[in-house]
Protein backbone atom coordinates (compact mmCIF):
# COMPACT_ATOMS: atom_id res chain seq x y z
CA UNK A 1 0.00 0.00 0.00
CA UNK A 2 1.57 3.52 -1.50
CA UNK A 3 1.26 6.35 0.96
CA UNK A 4 1.83 9.77 -0.48
CA UNK A 5 2.67 12.77 1.31
CA UNK A 6 1.43 16.36 -0.39
CA UNK A 7 2.87 19.28 0.60
CA UNK A 8 1.01 22.50 0.94
CA UNK A 9 1.30 23.48 -2.23
CA UNK A 10 0.13 20.22 -3.28
CA UNK A 11 3.27 18.87 -4.50
CA UNK A 12 3.43 14.88 -4.12
CA UNK A 13 5.70 12.40 -3.54
CA UNK A 14 6.14 8.51 -1.60
CA UNK A 15 6.55 8.43 1.75
CA UNK A 16 8.99 5.96 0.86
CA UNK A 17 10.85 8.57 -0.66
CA UNK A 18 10.47 10.61 1.18
CA UNK A 19 12.89 12.60 4.00
CA UNK A 20 10.57 14.21 6.09
CA UNK A 21 10.53 16.31 9.55
CA UNK A 22 10.60 14.61 12.84
CA UNK A 23 7.39 15.60 13.91
CA UNK A 24 3.72 16.40 12.34
CA UNK A 25 2.90 19.83 14.99
CA UNK A 26 3.60 22.18 11.39
CA UNK A 27 2.08 19.53 9.18
CA UNK A 28 0.57 22.18 7.01
CA UNK A 29 3.90 23.59 6.74
CA UNK A 30 5.28 21.02 4.86
CA UNK A 31 6.87 21.97 1.44
CA UNK A 32 8.72 19.61 -1.01
CA UNK A 33 12.24 20.23 -2.81
CA UNK A 34 13.39 17.48 -4.20
CA UNK A 35 12.76 14.45 -1.85
CA UNK A 36 13.54 16.41 1.27
CA UNK A 37 10.30 18.16 2.54
CA UNK A 38 10.82 20.72 5.19
CA UNK A 39 8.72 23.11 7.45
CA UNK A 40 7.80 26.90 5.83
CA UNK A 41 8.57 29.16 8.92
CA UNK A 42 6.01 31.64 7.13
CA UNK A 43 3.26 29.46 6.91
CA UNK A 44 4.04 27.83 10.53
CA UNK A 45 4.19 31.12 12.39
CA UNK A 46 0.61 31.47 10.90
CA UNK A 47 -0.39 28.16 12.16
CA UNK A 48 1.10 29.26 15.44
CA UNK A 49 -0.75 32.03 15.98
CA UNK A 50 -4.20 29.62 14.98
CA UNK A 51 -3.08 27.48 18.16
CA UNK A 52 -2.67 30.74 19.89
CA UNK A 53 -6.24 32.07 19.11
CA UNK A 54 -7.64 28.50 19.63
CA UNK A 55 -5.60 28.32 23.24
CA UNK A 56 -6.78 31.78 24.41
CA UNK A 57 -10.41 31.73 23.95
CA UNK A 58 -11.74 29.58 26.49
CA UNK A 59 -9.15 31.86 28.94
CA UNK A 60 -10.93 35.09 27.83
CA UNK A 61 -14.16 33.64 28.62
CA UNK A 62 -12.98 32.96 31.98
CA UNK A 63 -11.90 36.65 32.01
CA UNK A 64 -15.00 38.04 31.15
CA UNK A 65 -16.76 36.43 34.25
CA UNK A 66 -13.89 37.31 35.99
CA UNK A 67 -14.42 41.11 34.65
CA UNK A 68 -18.19 40.96 35.44
CA UNK A 69 -18.38 39.67 38.96
CA UNK A 70 -15.47 42.66 39.92
CA UNK A 71 -17.89 45.01 38.45
CA UNK A 72 -20.86 43.56 40.31
CA UNK A 73 -18.75 44.23 43.48
CA UNK A 74 -17.50 47.08 42.57
CA UNK A 75 -14.06 46.19 43.10
CA UNK A 76 -11.90 47.90 40.70
CA UNK A 77 -8.18 46.16 41.37
CA UNK A 78 -10.07 43.01 39.87
CA UNK A 79 -11.14 44.75 37.16
CA UNK A 80 -7.86 45.92 36.49
CA UNK A 81 -6.23 42.32 36.58
CA UNK A 82 -9.00 41.01 34.36
CA UNK A 83 -8.90 43.69 31.48
CA UNK A 84 -5.42 43.22 31.72
CA UNK A 85 -5.34 39.66 31.42
CA UNK A 86 -7.81 39.98 28.74
CA UNK A 87 -5.33 42.35 26.93
CA UNK A 88 -2.41 39.81 27.63
CA UNK A 89 -4.96 37.39 25.67
CA UNK A 90 -5.97 39.62 22.64
CA UNK A 91 -1.49 40.41 21.93
CA UNK A 92 -0.77 36.48 22.63
CA UNK A 93 -0.62 36.36 18.74
CA UNK A 94 1.25 39.71 18.15
CA UNK A 95 4.26 38.26 20.66
CA UNK A 96 7.84 39.20 18.93
CA UNK A 97 9.36 35.84 20.18
CA UNK A 98 6.40 34.52 17.34
CA UNK A 99 7.00 37.49 14.87
CA UNK A 100 11.61 37.14 15.75
CA UNK A 101 11.55 33.25 15.79
CA UNK A 102 14.33 32.49 13.59
CA UNK A 103 13.77 28.89 12.90
CA UNK A 104 10.83 25.69 13.85
CA UNK A 105 13.27 25.12 17.15
CA UNK A 106 12.22 28.94 18.35
CA UNK A 107 8.83 29.26 17.12
CA UNK A 108 7.70 25.98 19.40
CA UNK A 109 9.36 27.61 22.63
CA UNK A 110 7.57 31.03 21.78
CA UNK A 111 4.82 29.34 23.70
CA UNK A 112 3.74 31.58 26.61
CA UNK A 113 2.71 28.84 29.08
CA UNK A 114 2.19 31.49 31.93
CA UNK A 115 -0.39 32.93 29.51
CA UNK A 116 -2.01 29.63 27.51
CA UNK A 117 -1.42 27.04 29.30
CA UNK A 118 0.53 23.75 28.07
CA UNK A 119 1.91 23.81 25.54
CA UNK A 120 0.98 21.70 22.37
CA UNK A 121 4.14 21.86 20.97
CA UNK A 122 6.41 20.67 24.09
CA UNK B 1 -22.57 -26.99 -23.64
CA UNK B 2 -21.35 -30.21 -21.40
CA UNK B 3 -23.57 -31.16 -19.77
CA UNK B 4 -27.52 -30.58 -19.99
CA UNK B 5 -29.89 -32.29 -17.77
CA UNK B 6 -30.11 -35.00 -15.07
CA UNK B 7 -32.63 -37.05 -16.03
CA UNK B 8 -34.21 -40.46 -14.05
CA UNK B 9 -31.32 -42.20 -16.46
CA UNK B 10 -28.57 -40.42 -14.87
CA UNK B 11 -26.65 -38.01 -16.74
CA UNK B 12 -27.15 -36.97 -19.66
CA UNK B 13 -25.63 -34.66 -22.74
CA UNK B 14 -22.21 -34.79 -21.06
CA UNK B 15 -19.71 -34.60 -23.62
CA UNK B 16 -16.00 -34.36 -23.87
CA UNK B 17 -15.70 -30.57 -24.57
CA UNK B 18 -13.42 -27.77 -23.79
CA UNK B 19 -16.40 -25.37 -23.21
CA UNK B 20 -15.22 -22.87 -20.11
CA UNK B 21 -18.98 -23.97 -18.98
CA UNK B 22 -19.23 -27.22 -17.75
CA UNK B 23 -22.78 -27.02 -16.45
CA UNK B 24 -25.82 -24.82 -17.53
CA UNK B 25 -29.55 -25.04 -16.64
CA UNK B 26 -32.04 -22.71 -17.67
CA UNK B 27 -34.09 -20.73 -15.44
CA UNK B 28 -37.33 -23.11 -15.92
CA UNK B 29 -34.96 -26.11 -15.00
CA UNK B 30 -32.58 -24.37 -12.28
CA UNK B 31 -30.53 -26.58 -10.02
CA UNK B 32 -31.40 -27.48 -6.96
CA UNK B 33 -27.96 -28.62 -4.43
CA UNK B 34 -28.99 -30.23 -0.67
CA UNK B 35 -25.07 -30.65 0.26
CA UNK B 36 -22.09 -28.78 0.59
CA UNK B 37 -20.85 -26.72 -2.34
CA UNK B 38 -17.07 -26.37 -2.70
CA UNK B 39 -16.02 -24.41 -4.96
CA UNK B 40 -11.95 -24.37 -5.66
CA UNK B 41 -11.92 -22.07 -8.52
CA UNK B 42 -12.83 -18.09 -8.56
CA UNK B 43 -17.07 -18.23 -8.00
CA UNK B 44 -18.06 -15.37 -9.77
CA UNK B 45 -21.59 -14.33 -8.55
CA UNK B 46 -23.74 -12.17 -10.67
CA UNK B 47 -25.45 -8.95 -10.14
CA UNK B 48 -28.69 -11.27 -9.67
CA UNK B 49 -27.76 -12.63 -6.62
CA UNK B 50 -29.89 -12.86 -3.71
CA UNK B 51 -29.73 -13.58 -0.42
CA UNK B 52 -32.96 -14.75 1.35
CA UNK B 53 -34.12 -12.76 4.67
CA UNK B 54 -33.35 -13.94 7.96
CA UNK B 55 -37.06 -13.91 8.89
CA UNK B 56 -37.69 -15.76 5.34
CA UNK B 57 -40.22 -12.90 3.79
CA UNK B 58 -38.31 -11.66 1.76
CA UNK B 59 -34.61 -11.57 -0.33
CA UNK B 60 -32.22 -9.18 -0.90
CA UNK B 61 -29.30 -8.08 -3.03
CA UNK B 62 -26.11 -9.83 -2.39
CA UNK B 63 -24.16 -7.26 -4.73
CA UNK B 64 -25.42 -4.49 -3.44
CA UNK B 65 -25.10 -5.55 0.09
CA UNK B 66 -21.86 -6.36 -0.51
CA UNK B 67 -18.68 -3.10 0.93
CA UNK B 68 -17.32 -1.92 -1.89
CA UNK B 69 -14.24 -0.49 -0.18
CA UNK B 70 -13.03 -0.44 3.39
CA UNK B 71 -9.84 1.03 5.47
CA UNK B 72 -8.64 0.39 8.69
CA UNK B 73 -7.10 4.40 8.61
CA UNK B 74 -3.33 4.03 11.35
CA UNK B 75 -3.26 6.87 13.53
CA UNK B 76 -1.56 9.97 12.19
CA UNK B 77 -3.42 8.74 8.39
CA UNK B 78 -0.27 7.56 7.03
CA UNK B 79 -0.91 4.33 6.31
CA UNK B 80 -3.31 1.73 6.14
CA UNK B 81 -2.83 -1.39 7.86
CA UNK B 82 -5.57 -3.21 6.37
CA UNK B 83 -7.85 -2.40 3.29
CA UNK B 84 -9.99 -3.54 0.91
CA UNK B 85 -9.57 -2.18 -2.50
CA UNK B 86 -7.69 0.69 -1.71
CA UNK B 87 -4.71 1.69 -3.80
CA UNK B 88 -3.22 3.94 -1.60
CA UNK B 89 -3.55 6.95 0.81
CA UNK B 90 -2.56 10.64 0.34
CA UNK B 91 -1.23 12.35 3.23
CA UNK B 92 -2.71 15.86 2.55
CA UNK B 93 -2.31 17.31 6.12
CA UNK B 94 -3.11 17.27 9.08
CA UNK B 95 -6.17 15.56 9.64
CA UNK B 96 -6.57 15.55 6.42
CA UNK B 97 -6.19 12.30 3.62
CA UNK B 98 -7.20 11.07 0.63
CA UNK B 99 -8.30 7.63 -0.21
CA UNK B 100 -8.00 6.63 -3.46
CA UNK B 101 -9.82 3.56 -4.70
CA UNK B 102 -7.98 0.65 -6.98
CA UNK B 103 -11.48 -0.29 -8.73
CA UNK B 104 -13.48 3.07 -8.92
CA UNK B 105 -16.97 3.39 -8.01
CA UNK B 106 -19.48 3.99 -10.58
CA UNK B 107 -20.48 7.92 -9.19
CA UNK B 108 -19.98 9.82 -6.57
CA UNK B 109 -23.60 8.87 -5.26
CA UNK B 110 -21.98 6.16 -3.07
CA UNK B 111 -22.51 5.69 0.72
CA UNK B 112 -19.59 6.68 3.04
CA UNK B 113 -19.51 5.96 6.31
CA UNK B 114 -16.82 7.11 8.80
CA UNK B 115 -15.86 6.29 12.18
CA UNK B 116 -13.09 7.77 14.45
CA UNK B 117 -11.33 5.60 17.71
CA UNK B 118 -11.51 7.31 20.58
CA UNK B 119 -12.67 7.19 24.03
CA UNK B 120 -15.39 10.02 25.19
CA UNK B 121 -14.86 10.52 28.76
CA UNK B 122 -17.06 13.41 29.28
CA UNK B 123 -13.81 15.81 29.86
CA UNK B 124 -12.47 15.69 26.57
CA UNK B 125 -13.64 17.41 23.18
CA UNK B 126 -15.69 15.58 20.78
CA UNK B 127 -13.71 14.24 17.39
CA UNK B 128 -15.27 13.32 14.28
CA UNK B 129 -14.22 12.18 11.06
CA UNK B 130 -15.95 13.54 8.02
CA UNK B 131 -16.17 12.73 4.29
CA UNK B 132 -15.15 16.05 2.44
CA UNK B 133 -15.57 15.30 -1.00
CA UNK B 134 -16.42 12.10 -2.94
CA UNK B 135 -15.00 11.32 -6.28
CA UNK B 136 -15.35 7.48 -8.62
CA UNK B 137 -11.68 7.31 -7.67
CA UNK B 138 -11.50 8.43 -4.52
CA UNK B 139 -12.89 9.68 -0.99
CA UNK B 140 -11.14 12.18 1.06
CA UNK B 141 -11.70 12.27 4.71
CA UNK B 142 -10.74 14.64 7.35
CA UNK B 143 -10.41 13.79 10.84
CA UNK B 144 -10.81 17.02 13.40
CA UNK B 145 -11.83 18.25 17.27
CA UNK B 146 -14.78 20.45 18.17
CA UNK B 147 -12.70 23.49 20.14
CA UNK B 148 -14.18 25.28 23.06
CA UNK B 149 -16.27 27.53 20.81
CA UNK B 150 -17.39 24.38 18.61
CA UNK B 151 -15.04 25.01 15.55
CA UNK B 152 -13.97 21.91 14.01
CA UNK B 153 -9.90 21.87 14.57
CA UNK B 154 -7.79 19.77 12.15
CA UNK B 155 -6.22 17.06 13.78
CA UNK B 156 -4.51 14.00 13.03
CA UNK B 157 -5.58 10.00 14.25
CA UNK B 158 -4.49 9.72 17.20
CA UNK B 159 -5.86 5.55 17.66
CA UNK B 160 -7.11 5.10 13.93
CA UNK B 161 -9.58 5.50 12.08
CA UNK B 162 -12.56 3.44 9.81
CA UNK B 163 -14.04 3.90 6.17
CA UNK B 164 -16.26 1.90 4.56
CA UNK B 165 -18.05 2.66 1.27
CA UNK B 166 -21.15 1.02 -0.49
CA UNK B 167 -22.44 1.40 -3.72
CA UNK B 168 -22.42 0.86 -7.08
CA UNK B 169 -18.98 -0.38 -8.70
CA UNK B 170 -18.09 0.86 -12.60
Amino acid sequence: MTTNIVDKDGNSIAAADATVPSDRLFRNAWTLSGSTITEDLTTAKTLFKEKVREARTPLLVIQDVAYMKALEEDDSDAQTAAKNAKKALRDAPAASAITNAANIGALKSAWNTSLLGDSPYA
Amino acid sequence: MALTKIGKEGITGVSNSADATFLTATSGEGVTLAGTLAVTGVHTVGTNAVATSEGGAATTSVVQGLAKVWADVAAGGASLPDSFNCSSIDDDGTGEYGLNIASDMGSTSYSVHTSITYNNNGSNSLRALTAESKAAGAVEIDACYSSGDGVAVPYDIETDASVVIHGDLA
